[in-house]
């Protein structure tokens, strides 16, 4: 039997002391299985990833996230972080004065020591760097910047991807890692999720575009709407939502 | 004595007490004396600062008066070499100057400094200045500069009781490559005056990094003066770390004049007194000439640091910067009080001011005031400053990398300093400062959003 990564049962989840965002959540991901959600702006999308990595803005009132046989609500950020839970940021930030390499060392040597395994000296964590910088076409120079500052929007996707290949996690979700890339870095995006994916992991992608599933095929694609997953499909939903617009849920759900 | 009547007890015993100290710190060079002669007139004439005036609005110098002990002027003390060598940074250990409870000390000093192309002469040396006539010439036109109409109280009570400070001088067309290092150290429980002149003649270039160490474990009070002549094209930069024990008090007095194309380089690194005042004073008398002041002050539990600055544009074509940064948890307070005075005909005026904090909790208070004063034409100036937390997202953004909490908040305080810590001349002061720093940290940090408690 395939491993259950995330179940989430009958989410609900609100902005603390605001509007409920999430309205009864439904969504199971499989190990080897890449899903794509996709939706009208506002319906939630964004909130879900933050709500599963543990945004301190936002409370779950009801439901769970069963992560890895674990439940996320019992969790801290850092905590499901360490256990193998990564999203990658729609604006990832800029932090001056902290190098990009030592950053990403940091959060390799969290994980290693969160999962009782060896931290990495670093030497043989430039190794580590520099292979995964090649899947990116990125420059060596990347890592003697400070995370971010300066970066244009296409190097900071890629850095975001460079910390996932980094850190292996478990699931990943994409929270409109598309937006703000020219063809050439979402070539070099996807060649980064494509070199992630295999049998043991699983990606959830947050998107408003057809283009990036083209190069990242998803096995189930999701359209939320005012906080719960309305329907889902196969990859071919979302051409179909692409040609069409979010009117076809009319039509599918009456 | 004019009026003492109206003031409290305890401030005409201070003043008395200066009165009967000063004769006996009086200087064997004849023209320091006189003008330490006229220091102890402002001393009674200016009396001790009152919250009535603008510039001691913020600051209690209560406890000054309050723990004012035994207003002892130590005598150099020993010093075991062992803490020399533990202050020291080792990329100056050939490049020392030291002086002890204000007095400089040759012996502790590095020897090799006598073979650089620079005069340090001491101030109660007269046979030293017996062979230094040009450095007798720069004592005469600048130590004590105009002291007969000296508004600070506590720079004259400086000149007054000051005994043993020095000039450091380095001749025209002289770059010297290596920084040197300064440490004045307190080691008992009094009021240290320390004093120096520095000047750069025509096209000189030097780079100092000064430390304040206090090591009494009782209240002392350190009073530092240096006065700063900078020459038609010469550099200066200047590193000063405020590394007190925290039961000091530092009074720190610079007064700086820049003249024709000179380029003065300021960096203050308020890390540890129990409170501090700085007064700094840069006067650009010539055109072209350029100042660029930066400083941090990172405070925790009740302590206090205040930043009273005055940059005076007063000749065409100057340029001048300001950027303090400050991080203030607990109950500490901060005072940046900044101005930049654009006088008439300084056309071509450059100037820029900036303070930024970061309030660490509920109770932490910073009173900033950027402040400008325009009476030229054709002048760009801009000034500002801002109060705020650290940011909620950025903190998140760390954690969602596997970064423990503290960390993440360690990690986001030094990147505000960071571009300050940046401008420090020497790599391993740059690296004692970032520990310093987190020494300092509360890490029940407060940020925009506590009530979103991460569990």
């Amino acid at each position: 039997m395939t491993e259950t990564i995330l179940e989430v049962k009958n989410l609900e989840a609100n902005l603390e002391d605001g509007d409920k965002i999430l309205k009864g959540l439904n969504l199971t991901i499989k190990a080897g299985e890449v899903h794509a959600i996709m939706g009208p702006n506002g319906s939630g999308k964004s909130t879900l990833s933050k709500i599963l990595s543990g945004h301190p803005a936002y409370k779950v009132s009801s439901g769970s996230m069963n992560f890895l046989g674990q439940d996320l609500n019992e969790l801290e950020a850092n905590e499901r972080a360490n256990l193998g839970l990564f999203l990658a940021f729609q604006y990832p930030l800029e932090i001056a004065g902290v190098n990009n390499l030592e950053f990403l060392r940091m959060a390799y040597n969290s994980k290693q020591k969160y999962q009782g395994l060896e931290e990495a000296d670093p030497l043989d964590f430039d190794d580590l760097v520099e292979s995964k910088l090649e899947i990116l076409s990125m420059k060596n120079d990347f890592l003697n910047r400070n995370l971010n500052e300066g970066f244009s929007g296409g190097e900071k996707k890629k850095n975001e991807i460079l910390q996932m290949l980094i850190l292996e996690p478990k699931l990943v979700v994409l929270d409109e890692i598309d937006s703000g890339l020219d063809i050439d870095a979402l070539k070099a995006v996807a060649n980064g999720i494509n070199a992630y994916k295999n049998a043991g992991n699983a990606i959830l992608m947050i998107t408003h575009y057809q283009r990036l599933l083209d190069y990242v095929v998803p096995d189930q694609v999701h359209v939320l709407s005012e906080g719960r997953i309305v329907l889902s499909g196969k990859a071919d939903l979302a051409l179909e939502l692409e040609k069409k617009g979010y009117d076809i849920l009319n039509a599918k759900l009456s | 004595m004019p009026n003492l009547a109206e003031r409290n007890k305890n401030e005409i015993e201070f003043i008395e007490q200066i009165f009967r100290a000063s004769s006996s710190m009086l200087s064997r060079i004849p023209n320091i004396r006189t003008r330490q002669e006229t220091a102890i007139k402002r001393v009674t004439e200016l009396g001790f600062p009152q919250k009535s005036s603008e510039d001691w609005k913020y600051y209690d110098s209560q406890p000054i008066l309050e723990n004012f002990f035994t207003l002892d002027i130590c005598e150099i003390n020993k010093l075991d070499k062992e803490i020399i060598r533990k202050h020291r940074f080792p990329e100056c250990s050939e490049n020392l100057l030291v002086t002890v409870n204000g007095h400089f000390s040759k012996e502790l000093s590095s020897t090799s400094l006598a073979n650089k192309n620079i005069s340090i002469i001491d101030f109660n040396d007269p046979e030293q200045l017996k062979t230094h006539p040009q450095e007798e010439e720069i004592i005469n036109q600048y130590f004590a500069y105009k002291i007969n109409q000296e508004k600070s109280f506590f720079k004259a009570c400086n000149t007054a009781l000051m005994s043993n400070g020095f000039l450091l001088s380095v001749p025209d067309d002289t770059e010297i490559q290596e920084t040197i290092q300064i440490l004045h150290f307190s080691n008992e429980s009094c009021f240290n005056q320390t004093r120096s002149l520095i000047h750069l003649g025509k096209n000189a270039k030097l780079k100092i990094i000064v430390s304040y160490i206090g090591l009494a474990n009782n209240h002392f009070v350190n009073n530092a003066v240096v006065e700063l002549i900078l020459s038609e094209g010469a550099y200066f930069k200047l590193d000063k770390i405020q590394d007190d024990t925290q039961q000091g008090i530092l009074l720190y007095d610079l007064y700086a004049r820049l003249m024709k194309n000179s380029n003065f380089e300021y960096n203050s690194l308020d890390l540890k007194a129990n409170h501090s005042r700085d007064n700094i004073k840069v006067d650009l008398l010539e055109p072209g000439a350029h100042s660029d002041l930066s400083g941090f002050y990172i405070l925790n539990k009740d302590r206090k640091a205040h930043n009273i600055i005055k940059v005076n544009h007063l000749a065409p074509n100057c340029t001048s910067n300001q950027l303090y940064k400050g991080i203030i948890s607990d109950s500490a307070r901060a005072e940046f009080n900044g101005e930049i005075n654009v006088s008439e005909g300084a056309n071509g005026t450059n100037a820029t001011q900036l303070n930024k904090n970061l309030l660490l909790s509920h109770n932490a208070h910073i009173d900033s005031r950027p402040q400008l004063s325009i009476l030229a034409d054709d002048v760009k100036c801009s000034h500002g400053s801002t109060v705020g937390e650290l940011d909620e997202d950025e903190i998140f953004y760390l954690l969602s990398r596997g970064i423990k909490k503290d960390d993440a908040l360690a990690m986001l305080t030094l990147s505000f300093c960071e571009e300050i810590i940046q401008k420090v001349t020497i790599d391993s002061a740059k690296q004692h400062i970032r520990n310093l720093t987190l020494e300092n940290l509360d890490t029940k940090i407060h940020t925009a959003n506590t009530v979103h408690k991460l569990k």
